[in-house]
């Protein structure tokens, strides 16, 4: 599993700045499905007992039963599926690094990571009336790398996230170009 | 058509072998690839709890039934018990 205080790769001295996931909001939507569709269950039966309020003493009823609890269960694993899917997606900003994993559906998972003074470029964007409403959207970061953009999708305060990135890649570029400097005196 | 009510609980644990498969799968993907703390195990645990809950009523319930019943679909044209 991954823990917070021992990331991927961990270098010397890194330190975790902040870890995200999506929005709050994001899952919430998720949950509102679930229950839209648990009450759908709901209403069936409620249904079935209006139009015949014998129905739990006929033959066909434990069927019923069997058949409501196949949909609860399926409904209940998609709403896991679903979880797992919001859950598992990370950003990762240390004082070295920004550690992007995503996992694009169970099967497959991807790791990217780049070092802080690689990045050119950070831009936030908050774009729809809910993102606007709830402060959540994307912050998309510029590298020089073969993969040249992270996505940090839907995300709590995206303007935030964009400004503790450029700060810390300003003083990482500083320390690079420090160590570089104290590396040449060191050779002359 | 005529029939034993049991086909209905034999299709109920066909399906239950499916959702188990996939269940462990989810499970095991969050345990092994959630982060360390109260999210994973608390999520893993709400999963299995709730889907344990509903599996034991239904059970509870389905030892009440007497499952060799015939069922009459179709009007009872095709017996398959003959």
């Amino acid at each position: 599993m991954l823990k917070a205080h021992r990331i991927p790769n961990q270098l010397p001295g890194e330190e975790v700045i902040r870890i995200m996931r999506r929005d709050y909001f994001i899952m919430f939507k998720r949950i509102i499905l679930f229950v839209i569709l648990l009450s759908l269950l709901l209403v069936f039966m409620f249904a079935f007992y209006s139009f015949d309020p014998t129905i739990t003493s006929s033959l066909y009823f434990p069927a019923i039963v069997l058949a409501g609890a196949c949909y609860f269960l399926f409904i209940w694993l998609f709403f896991f599926f679903s979880f797992i899917d919001y859950y598992l997606d990370v950003w990762i900003i240390t004082n070295e690094r920004i550690i992007n994993i995503e996992q694009n559906g169970f099967f497959s998972r991807t790791i990217s990571e780049e070092r802080l003074f690689r990045i050119q470029d950070v831009t936030s964007e908050v774009k729809g009336v809910l993102p606007t409403v709830f402060k959540y959207g994307n912050v998309i970061v510029q590298t020089a790398a073969e993969k040249n953009r992270f996505n940090f999708e839907q995300v709590s305060a995206p303007d935030e996230v964009r400004d503790i990135i450029i700060r810390l890649a300003e003083a990482d570029r500083e320390r690079q170009s420090s160590e570089i400097k104290a590396e040449t005196v060191g050779i002359l | 058509m005529t029939f034993p009510l049991v086909y209905f609980l034999y299709a109920f644990y066909a399906f239950l072998v499916f959702w188990g498969m996939f269940s462990l799968t989810a499970l095991g993907h969050i345990l092994s690839y959630g982060m360390k703390g109260a999210g994973s195990f608390f999520a893993a645990f709400g999963y299995i709890a709730v889907s344990a809950v509903v599996l034991l009523g239904v059970f509870n319930y389905a030892g009440t039934i007497d499952w060799q019943q015939n069922v009459e679909f179709m009007g009872g044209y095709i017996n398959l018990q003959q």
